[in-house]
């Protein structure tokens, strides 16, 4: 049969090379942890259904992008489209947090005019040992830029699952009061199909595309 | 653990071969309690396979002896028997062994002496071109484990090079040399196996799938994590098990005039001694990479110009015979190669289907014939070497790909020792090839040899003439022996290296700037994880890789790195020493996809935009497909284009579209993404099924395997030039 879904959201996940972007997607939408990926090139796309709320779910499209600076002219043609964000960094490396305030000019600059809710992740938490960013200054960080902020580890899987559904039911909430709407032309959100409505004729034919999750 | 030698000064050179040989029979014993070890891991079916695999190993370690023996004289039998018939380049070959052995400090150099004065006695005598000079060089820059282990690709050149005057043998040579040079410390074992494998069968996909067996012994002490084997005492007593191994063989002079024998035999099969010895060398080891089967029809044919030859290589494969070998050695051994006669249910796998027949009867023959006191008979052992083989390749679909997740990982991977690399020399991953490969009959790939000798020998000829024949050899595949060579010669780094002497060492030694390395730094493990030649941090392959990349940034500080290099000099590096590849890499950045990797990204991007319009040309439906559910050329093609789909193809077909593209350039990608295109989105039914983006994205990721092998690929190739049909294009 295939899923019913509320709303599709587009989620962008960027971030500096090798802070676990395609690992934390890959343990979220694959259940699985890869000690090594390849980086990278250009463009991923993942997809995952998350039940915000019995019965009512969302379909994410997460879409992965290389790190390394010279990607972004291929990968920043895909901020536009995506409602939601997780900018990684790795609370082992300290470049790369502080590589969290170029990201955020970086799709400032190439949403617009649209908006992207971002959070803010602190990627690897379970290296605490080798930790070079305190929890403190992240959240100091993120709540600058007036994001949340949480600490994940795909290798032990510690908060992947809260780290994308958190941020889907916040962009709801923000679809719901109407802070966010649906728009031609635009793949942020789109609206998919509702349960308990008898579905047109034209909606049975639709209800042909499915999902693969 | 075996008493490791210490790290490696000067004056241990002769001392560690001493403690090698203690070592011997201690590891041998090591060996005996593993094995049955192995043998139980697997499933019944694949009890067979698996110890044939073992004795294999054995047999790979005693070559290694061949190559590992410290002591000059030693060094000098085997120069000396080598060298056969030609005595004086042997001397003079040991000659220069002993001066270099001088200059270089460690045993594991000594042994590489050893090697290279075969190398240099021989390739004085054939005449050899610059390129086992190379190899040869390459080694002795190398680091100590480094050098046990381009000696024993040289070692293994020797046999097959030594044989073959002509400069063609010699890229062959490199082929293996350079796999072999870049390798681990483990991979010492690996590339000694190389070298058995060009020594009988002088395949290195062969000798790869046989090796691994070894590098599993060896490779323990690697993974532990040391990345310099030579401070390392446990790492070197370990190499010294493959060592220890081998010196059985080394003892063995006969046994190893056998297998030099079964080469010249079959040089005399071929008719022509010089050329020949060397086709027939690389044939077999293409061959044994395919089936088993193949490779029986190969020696067998060999065999019936000339008994000793088959025996021979019977011998060189089942080379742990007990004779003079410390008894637990021969324990071992004996225990490796009766394992599968002893459980029934070795040749049971076989007849249950789970691969080749000849995996079969395989080992149990094998084994009959190894136990046999004295040289087992021709026919027997012919079989054997065949059926062993496939055994080995049987093995190949052992437990290692089903775990290949916990890969990778230092601290995880404690005792990888019986995975087994596919012919190409992945552990696992993706492109793991379980197949043997169905190719081309013998006769046909060794006809095809010998026309790109030729092609070679007047390459500018052909090149400004015969374009369209080169182009179409291409087409069908460059032989496995000389592609490192044609590659070079196609996209004229050979002549860029040739006129810039000396500059990739200049560019080695020059710092480098910070961020490029760093972000080199950050992606050497994790281009081809699952290659042997990538698998252990820090290895050979990685340095290689690190070495070859930063050069680049050097040369071209302006340009920098791009990440997408590395899979594309990983690729390189499989196929030729760090020199060779690094020209070979500026020629593609420069002249093959000129601002694919620069900043911007600009050419790539363009080339997005002309494939898709291509798309709207030839192939209407799916592009209207792909419009609708706004999938951008850039979104799949990227990581095609430009890793020149090293990662997105099953390997036998990366190598193939590589062929032509070093051929044909850039349109061959062009044409290459557009059967893939096809394949995926072809018909109405492909389409109507993946309605929706990632539905797309998801079958364009993942193109039906079918589609995908070489020759299908290949075949479905627009034969007319889609591009031309285009005006707007150039």
């Amino acid at each position: 049969m295939e899923a019913i879904w509320l709303y599709q959201f587009r989620l962008i996940v960027i971030g500096d090379s090798t802070v676990g972007k395609s690992c934390l997607i890959r343990r979220f939408t694959e259940g699985r942890f890869a000690q090594i990926s390849d980086p990278t090139v250009g463009v991923d796309f993942f997809s995952r259904l998350v039940e915000i709320e019995p019965g009512k779910r969302i379909k994410l499209q997460i879409w992965d992008t290389a790190g390394q600076e010279r990607f972004r002219s291929i990968t920043r043609a895909y901020y536009r489209n995506s409602v939601g964000g997780l900018l990684l960094f790795d609370i082992t490396n300290r470049r790369s947090f502080q590589n969290v305030h170029e990201w955020l000019e970086e799709t400032k600059v190439h949403v617009q005019p649209y908006q992207i809710v971002f959070v803010l992740v602190g990627h690897k938490c379970d290296l605490d040992t080798q930790r070079q960013v305190t929890r403190h200054e992240a959240e100091k960080l993120a709540a600058a830029y007036g994001m949340k902020y949480i600490e994940t580890s795909a290798r032990d899987a510690i908060n992947v699952e809260k780290a994308f559904t958190d941020l889907t039911r916040d962009i709801y909430e923000l679809v719901k009061r109407g802070e966010i709407s649906i728009q031609e032309g635009w793949e942020g959100v789109k609206s998919g199909f509702v349960p308990n409505v008898v579905h047109s004729s034209e909606e049975v034919v639709k209800s042909d595309r499915r999902c693969l999750c | 653990m075996a008493p490791g030698p210490p790290a490696g000064p000067l004056a241990n050179g002769v001392t560690v071969s001493a403690a090698g040989r203690g070592a011997t029979s201690n590891e041998g014993a090591e060996e005996t309690r593993r094995r049955p070890e192995a043998a139980n891991e697997g499933t019944e079916g694949r009890r067979g396979s698996k110890a044939a695999a073992g004795s294999t190993g054995v047999n790979a370690g005693s070559t290694r002896g061949a190559a590992g023996s410290t002591e000059a004289e030693e060094a000098s039998t085997a120069a000396n028997e080598g060298a056969g018939s030609r005595p004086t380049a042997a001397d003079d070959g040991v000659r220069s062994a002993e001066v270099t052995a001088g200059a270089k400090a460690s045993e594991a150099s000594t042994a590489a002496i050893a090697g290279s004065t075969e190398v240099g006695g021989r390739s004085t005598a054939a005449g050899a071109g610059s390129t086992v000079s190379s190899a040869g060089s390459t080694a002795a820059n190398e680091e100590p484990e480094a050098h046990g282990r381009s000696t024993a690709a040289i070692a293994g050149s020797m046999e097959v090079g030594g044989r073959s005057t002509v400069a063609t043998s010699m890229s062959m040579v490199t082929g293996v040399g350079s796999t072999a040079a870049s390798e681990e410390p483990e991979a010492h074992g690996r590339s000694t196996a190389a070298i058995t494998g060009s020594m009988e069968v002088s395949g290195r996909s062969t000798a790869a799938t046989s090796m691994s067996t070894v590098t599993g012994v060896g490779s323990t002490p690697a993974e532990t994590g040391s990345t310099v084997a030579s401070e390392e005492p446990e790492a070197h007593g370990k190499s010294t098990v493959a060592i220890s191994g081998s010196m059985t063989a080394n003892e063995k002079p006969e046994a190893h005039g056998k297998s030099r024998a079964a080469i010249s035999g079959s040089t005399a099969a071929n008719e022509e001694p010089e050329g020949h010895g060397r086709s027939t060398a690389a044939i077999s080891g293409s061959t044994p990479a395919k089936t088993g089967s193949t490779l029986a029809n190969g020696e067998s044919t060999t065999a019936n110009d000339e008994p000793e030859p088959r025996a021979a290589s019977a011998a060189a494969i089942l080379e742990p015979r007990p004779s003079e070998a410390a008894p637990e050695t021969r324990a071992a051994s004996t225990a490796a190669i009766l394992e599968p006669s002893a459980a029934p249910s070795a040749t049971v796998s076989g007849s249950l289907g789970e691969r080749s027949l000849a995996g079969a009867n395989g080992p149990g023959r094998g084994s009959q014939g190894s136990l046999g006191p004295g040289i087992p008979g021709p026919r027997g052992t012919d079989l054997d070497s065949v059926s062993l083989l496939s055994g080995t390749l049987e093995s190949l679909s052992g437990p290692f790909p089903d775990d290949v997740s916990s890969m990778g990982s230092d601290s995880e991977v404690a005792a990888p020792s019986y995975r087994r690399t596919d012919r190409y020399g992945f552990l696992g991953g993706s492109q793991y090839c379980e197949a043997p490969e169905t190719s081309v009959p013998v006769d046909v790939a060794r006809q095809r040899e010998l026309k790109w000798l030729e092609m070679f020998n007047h390459w500018d000829k052909w090149l400004s003439r015969r374009y369209q024949k080169v182009k179409l050899r291409c087409r069908k595949g460059i032989p496995s022996s000389l592609r490192a060579r044609a590659w070079q010669l196609l996209s004229d780094s050979k002549a860029l290296l040739d006129r810039n002497p000396g500059l990739f060492q200049e560019l080695e030694r020059q710092p480098g700037e910070p961020r490029w390395l760093d972000a080199i730094e950050k992606d050497l493990h994790r281009q081809f994880p699952f290659h042997e030649m990538f698998v252990a941090r820090g290895g050979h392959g990685q340095q290689d890789l690190y070495r070859i990349l930063k050069a680049y940034t050097v040369y071209r500080p302006q340009e920098g790195y791009c990440q997408a290099q590395a899979p594309v000099a990983a690729v390189l590096l499989m196929h030729m020493p760090a020199e060779q590849a690094f020209w070979c890499l500026v020629q593609i950045c420069e002249k093959y996809l000129p601002g694919y990797y620069s900043a911007g990204l600009e050419a790539v991007q363009l080339d997005g935009e002309v494939f898709g319009a291509l798309l709207r040309r030839a192939a209407p439906a799916a592009h209207r497909h792909l419009r609708r559910f706004r999938v951008e050329p850039v979104l799949y093609l990227t990581e095609w284009f430009m890793c020149i789909f090293a990662r997105s193809l099953p390997w036998a077909a990366v190598l193939r579209v590589w062929d032509m593209f070093f051929c044909e350039g850039v349109k061959i990608m062009f044409r290459v993404g557009l059967v893939l295109l096809r394949q995926a989105l072809g018909t109405p039914e492909k389409l109507r099924s993946c309605q929706g983006m990632y539905e797309t994205m998801e079958r364009l990721r993942s193109v039906p395997p079918p589609g995908l092998h070489e020759d299908v690929l290949v075949h479905q190739l627009p034969g007319k030039d889609p591009l031309a049909e285009l005006p707007s294009i150039d």
